[in-house]
């Protein structure tokens, strides 16, 4: 039996509706980048690694910044959050756009403290060479080079999302 | 970690041969300093030449480098990356150390 060429005709633009309300328009996505590792020292050193080169598809990325502040925020969950803790993970995601970069990090660690944020502490280093800080210079970083950081804590899973401004393109 | 050093007139070079000084290998960085300026004359530069990248446990080990040199001992700084520059210069550090752009001309032990 021969199909009615009408038919064949309403079944060809019926495919065409269906397809245009079911596909995507076609613009340009910027594929979100997400790794999920090991929360220690050796995998960080590696995720980092990952970041620098997926970085490198995004020109105006900060890279000198997100590197820094990445690698604060994971080492502070390798020694606070997850503490040698064997089933310890953190998963890294960034997306990019033409103003920033914005990164979700995530682990299964403890929850910070009071499940706050630490404040922007700058160390004191004014004082004799012997008194200077050795240490706390990570959540300063972190909050000098960043904009909107949030914490939350949901179903025994710490997130951190934050952005990095982008080198402007005009510069 | 790889260190290595050498005396230029009355000074102590020491190069750092790694692109990282992190929180995986702070301790031993600050363990080996602690171990070459024992022996160092007054004047030791570290040279980050090699160095692309410091964390926050980075920039501590240099700090605690700095405070186990001995008495009349100095440690100045040498070709710090963009990135290093940066993390020295959010926290203040690079207004405790002497910061150089080049390896200074120390003159030589044959000059």
């Amino acid at each position: 039996m021969r199909m009615c060429p009408t038919w064949a005709v309403v079944m060809l633009s019926l495919a065409q509706v269906v397809s245009r309300h079911f596909l995507p328009d076609p613009v340009m996505i910027h594929e979100p980048f997400r790794t999920r590792f090991a929360a220690d020292e050796t995998a960080v050193r590696r995720a980092l690694a990952l970041l620098l080169v997926e970085l490198r598809n995004h020109p105006n990325c900060d890279r000198g910044a997100c590197e820094i502040v990445v690698a604060e925020v994971l080492n502070n969950i390798v020694e606070h959050a997850c503490n040698g803790g064997e089933d310890g993970w953190i998963e890294l995601c960034f997306a990019a756009n033409e103003t920033a970069t914005l990164f979700t990090v995530s682990d299964n660690g403890v929850p910070m403290p009071d499940l706050r944020l630490p404040p922007l502490k700058n160390p004191i280093i004014d004082g004799a060479v012997g008194d200077l800080p050795e240490g706390g210079f990570g959540w300063a970083l972190i909050h000098t080079l960043t904009q909107t950081l949030t914490y939350k804590r949901t179903a025994g899973v710490n997130t951190l999302t934050f952005e990095i401004a982008a080198y402007s393109m005009s510069e | 970690m790889q260190l290595d050093q050498r005396t230029v007139g009355d000074a102590m070079i020491i190069t750092v041969n790694e692109p990282r000084i992190d929180a995986l290998c702070a301790i031993q960085f600050k363990e080996q300093m602690r171990i070459l300026s024992a022996d160092a004359p007054q004047r030791v530069l570290l040279d980050l030449g090699q160095v692309d990248f410091i964390d926050s446990s980075g920039l501590g080990a240099i700090v605690a480098a700095l405070k186990q040199m001995n008495d009349g001992q100095s440690l100045e700084l040498a070709c710090l990356s963009e990135t290093v520059q940066k993390v020295f210069r959010l926290t203040r550090m690079d207004s405790v150390f002497k910061i150089h752009a080049d390896v200074p001309d120390l003159g030589s032990c044959d000059a």
